[in-house]
């Protein structure tokens, strides 16, 4: 039971286990996607931080161009005369100087600079590409207005299909804004790596519209999302309401296999309303299976196991498993093979199935059957069954059938005949029992009880062995004659049959006959014919006492009929000594008196005591007719029947008890209650079947254990 | 009847004759002289201020030089008010003429004639990328530096254009059955319609997605007509922020 239950433990463990894989799996899945999602929008914030710096620097880089002289008098001059526009030679000196400027912003050098009158007209222009006419300008652009009017700011412009950074600032001279400076630098792939070599691990780029203009991953980074993986972002970026209001989106999946995830931003200034904007993003580890938690973990962790808990506790574990399969499972079985192998070697003939349990005590029953089958010996195989209670009593119909009601070499099936009545009076009862019909056939000749003792081992049916010695010589079987001796009242003094020459009991038998108990019960002796009609044995078979006949066979003689109610405890005690074959006795007066009669009964009437044969499992005990012990009827005089059973299931409960610790038996395991239920299904069972008014059991000594009959009670 | 009689008989038919075809001539032909109407608008000056659309002037930084107090903006009217004649002979757009310069749609409320193609030329260094919504050919297609944009609406009403990639662009159109003439609109408010013969129309004022005056004007034969200066009730600050929409009314 134990490892049975061992067993679901442990698939509770591994089910638990399983579970705890399962939920670190997604629960680490679950971490990754947050944990990246945060860093995400940190790294979000870094770069808009980053740009915002960048703007700031750039607007900065462009102050000593906005105060160098000849930019301001060019520009003055420009200003001054906006209809002629400046010279020539002073736009070239403002180029020039421009140019030099520029180039001494080293890495912040803008891509394009522009100088601007007070109107915003472009006077002179670095880098970039075409012609610029004199009358273009930018005086209507946002940042550039700003700078006219005297601050500085930054933008973000698409300037002929180009995205730039901006920085614009006013020019100063004599007073007055004379113009402005317009630095434009490139969003290009330099710009994506120098602003992801500031978000280590992450991948940046710059969009516009749906394609990707600039985008920078990091080298080092084996999974790091390229290009085209944030590329694929960006149709969903672009339906994002969030984003597209001026904020970030969440981290969005990047490609099919969401490997990675992306922030989208647009951009701070006028492109934004071009759709142009940036996106970082980090690949995205994820474990695609639980037993990627040992893959994965990092050694620090793995150092981290406490090595002697996960090591012991599981072989703590497995050894206890072990230990309740060797309980349960390995010694029992163990045993069994023993006692196997002690039939083997002929030690033994069979097992000792009390000794096991559960399925092996089955097992050893099947075995003995099995055993006994192939003997060939079927009678063995009652006698061979343990006196348990149950295989006694049955537990249930067919098991039930045949040991209370079998008749020798009958099977369980067969009906049975009518049971002869109990009075409550003893001596009435008996005058007005009816006699049993003649069975089908001689339990002798079913059931020869080929392993009865002798008649000199107190042999179990001594009156069988009296009546092997009545009868005659020739008497065929012990088939009572018409004329019944048991109608004759039983001889007081002896407590035999009378003798008449028609009883084959009769004393006047050769005394000293051989008692053969294998003579008259040998499976091939033959069987005499059944009487055509039941005697009316009860009243002589009642009217006799098998403790007399019991101490016929050792003593040979017994005086009066009521005797045998006198010496119980004698006969008791030598009964319970006769083993095997012992005559079934109560564990009280009444039972020997009980016995009595049913030896009586036998010795009288072959016929009655097949009839009385209630124990099909039993031939020793088996044929007896009850008697109710005078105190156990005066107990339950005042009873209903309901009530005296149960005083007389307890009264048998206390006998077996006895019985079974006088038998050096174990009776700590049986209970009154489990007692009295078999013997009320077993009751229920015989009335049933019947058609008995009650049924008394009695407890009597069966190789030498506790063992039970039941008898019938007509009335 | 004598030779003498009949000649003078003749000459006189011949007489008759070339009077009637005279006067004929002078009766149908008689040029009528189209002259110049100017006028001028008396415009409150916070509608001339500049218009941002929430969301779109996105930036970082704006500082100040520390120096010089700040400029203040420059102010033209004339880029952004629409002044128009309309009448029962209006057939086209005279002096109507749009532009992309500066950075911006100039002027930024645009008059146009109904089924009529009108020009918009791109003065600027860039590309600008204007569209309409509700205009059909009107999407939004880069304009390059020096090219202009054919467009033309086939239903009157107010329209919106922008640039698809500066929001600060925003050009309102009024689409006008019957437009006679687009004035010429200075920075201070003053305006001219060149060559407007003598008649009855009207003239309308719009500015932005509103239309704030719209009163009869009769041109009279001979001379210039100037116009006595008209007063423009500005619409409320949340009117002139208001982009009216594109519902072509």
């Amino acid at each position: 039971m134990f490892s049975r239950f061992w067993y679901f433990v442990l698939a509770a463990a591994m089910g638990f286990a399983l579970a705890a894989a399962f939920l670190a799996h997604a629960a680490y899945n679950r971490h990754s996607r947050s944990y990246l999602a945060d860093q995400l929008r940190r790294d979000r914030l870094e770069l808009e931080l980053r740009l915002r710096l960048d703007a700031r620097k750039r607007i900065d880089a462009i102050a000593p161009m906005a105060a160098n002289s000849d930019v301001r008098t060019s520009l003055k001059a420009a200003s001054d005369r906006p209809e002629r526009g400046l010279e020539a030679p002073a736009t070239q000196l403002l180029k020039g100087r421009l140019e030099a400027l520029n180039r001494q912003l080293e890495q912040g050098q803008a891509d394009i600079l522009f100088a601007l009158d007070a109107r915003g007209k472009i006077v002179v222009r670095v880098g970039g590409a075409g012609t610029v006419s004199k009358t273009a300008g930018f005086s209507k652009l946002p940042v550039v207005e700003r700078a006219l009017t005297g601050f500085s700011g930054d933008d973000v412009w698409i300037y002929n299909e180009l995205a730039y950074l901006i920085a614009a600032r006013p020019v100063m001279q004599g007073g007055r804004y004379v113009g402005a400076l317009v630095h434009a630098m490139e969003i290009d792939e330099a710009l994506a790596r120098s602003l992801g070599e500031r978000l280590p691990g992450a991948s940046v780029g710059f969009f516009k519209g749906e394609r990707l203009i600039a985008a920078n991953a990091p080298q080092n980074i084996a999974d790091a999302p390229s290009s085209a993986l944030m590329e694929t972002g960006l149709r969903v970026a672009l339906k994002d309401s969030s984003m597209l209001s001026g904020h970030r989106t969440d981290p969005i999946a990047l490609g099919e296999e969401a490997q990675a995830q992306g922030v989208y931003s647009l951009v701070t200034g006028s492109a934004s309303h071009a759709k142009t904007g940036y996106v970082v993003a980090r690949p995205l580890s994820l474990l695609p299976s639980p037993m990627q938690l040992f893959a994965s973990a990092p050694k620090e962790d793995v150092d981290a196991i406490p090595m002697a808990t996960v090591i012991l506790v599981p072989l703590l574990l497995g050894l206890l498993g072990l230990g309740s399969m060797y309980l349960e499972r390995d010694r029992p079985f163990h045993a069994l093979r023993l006692a196997t192998d002690a039939i083997a070697l002929g030690r033994s003939h069979r097992l000792p199935t009390t000794a096991f349990r559960g399925a092996h005590r089955k097992l050893g029953e099947d075995i003995n059957r099995a055993l006994t089958a192939i003997a060939g010996d079927a009678a063995a195989v009652a006698r061979t069954q343990p006196a348990d209670l149950d295989e006694i009593l049955g537990s249930d119909e067919s098991k039930s059938a045949k040991p209370y009601f079998g008749f020798a070499g009958q099977s369980g099936e067969q009906e049975i005949p009518d049971i002869p009545e109990l009075r409550s009076e003893r001596p009435e009862a008996f005058e007005q029992t009816p006699g049993f019909e003649q069975p089908p056939a001689s339990p002798f000749g079913a059931d020869p009880f080929p392993g009865s003792p002798s008649a000199e081992n107190s042999e179990p049916f001594p009156g069988s062995g009296s009546f092997a010695e009545a009868q005659p010589p020739d008497a065929p079987g012990l088939v009572p004659s018409a004329a019944s001796p048991f109608g004759e009242p039983a001889d007081p003094a002896s407590g035999l049959v009378p003798s008449t020459p028609e009883s084959p009991l009769s004393p006047a038998a050769p005394p000293g006959a051989p008692v053969s108990p294998g003579a008259p019960v040998s499976p091939g002796a033959p069987v005499p014919p059944p009487p055509p009609a039941a005697p009316p044995v009860a009243q002589s078979l009642f009217s006799r006492s098998a403790p007399s006949r019991t101490d016929d066979t050792a003593t040979g003689s017994r005086s009066g009929a009521n005797a045998p109610f006198a010496d119980a405890a004698a006969s008791a005690s030598a009964t319970s000594t006769n083993g095997d074959h012992s005559s079934p006795l109560f564990g009280d007066s009444g039972s020997n008196h009980t016995g009595s009669n049913h030896t009586g009964a036998m010795a009288e009437s072959p016929g009655a005591f097949e009839e009385l044969d209630f124990l099909g499992n039993d031939d020793d005990g088996a044929t007896m007719v009850a008697e109710i012990p005078r105190d156990l009827l005066a107990a339950t005089s005042d009873l209903t029947p309901e009530e005296a059973d149960e005083v007389h299931f307890k009264e048998v409960y206390d006998k077996f008890v006895a019985t079974q610790k006088q038998c050096g038996e174990n009776a700590s395991s049986l209970t009154f209650d489990k007692l009295a239920a078999t013997l009320r299904r077993n009751r229920d069972q015989i009335v049933s079947k019947h058609g008995a008014k009650s049924v008394r059991f009695t407890v009597y000594v069966k190789e030498g254990k506790a063992a039970l009959k039941a008898t019938p009670i007509k009335s | 009847m004598s030779r003498t009689r009949k000649r003078t008989l003749f000459r006189g038919a011949q007489l008759v004759a070339g009077i009637c075809a005279l006067s004929a001539v002078l009766t149908l032909e008689s040029p009528a002289f189209a002259v110049p109407v100017r006028g001028s608008l008396l415009i409150p000056k916070e509608m001339l201020g500049r218009v941002v659309r929430d969301g779109t002037d996105r930036h970082y930084w704006k500082i100040w030089n520390g120096k010089l107090g700040p400029a203040p903006s420059p102010v033209d009217a004339g880029a952004m008010v629409g002044v128009a004649l309309t009448g029962p002979r209006g057939k086209g757009a005279a002096g109507c003429s749009y532009r992309l310069q500066d950075g911006d749609l100039t002027p930024s409320t645009l008059v146009v004639p109904k089924s009529t193609a009108i020009t918009i030329e791109n003065t600027d260094s860039f590309t600008h990328q204007l569209t309409a919504e509700g205009v059909e050919g009107f999407s939004a297609i880069g304009t390059a530096p020096g090219n202009a944009r054919r467009v033309q609406f086939a239903r009157s009403g107010h329209f919106v254009i922008r640039d698809a990639l500066f929001p600060h662009v925003e050009g309102h159109v009024h689409v006008l059955n019957d437009l006679v003439a687009c004035g010429r609109v200075t920075s201070t408010g003053g305006f001219a319609f060149e060559d407007i013969e003598p008649g009855s129309y009207r003239l309308r004022v719009f500015f932005r997605g509103h239309e704030l005056k719209n009163q009869p004007v009769v041109v009279p034969d001979g001379s210039e007509m100037r116009l006595e200066p008209i007063r423009i009730d500005a619409p409320s600050s949340k009117e002139r922020t208001r982009a009216p929409g594109t519902n072509g009314t």
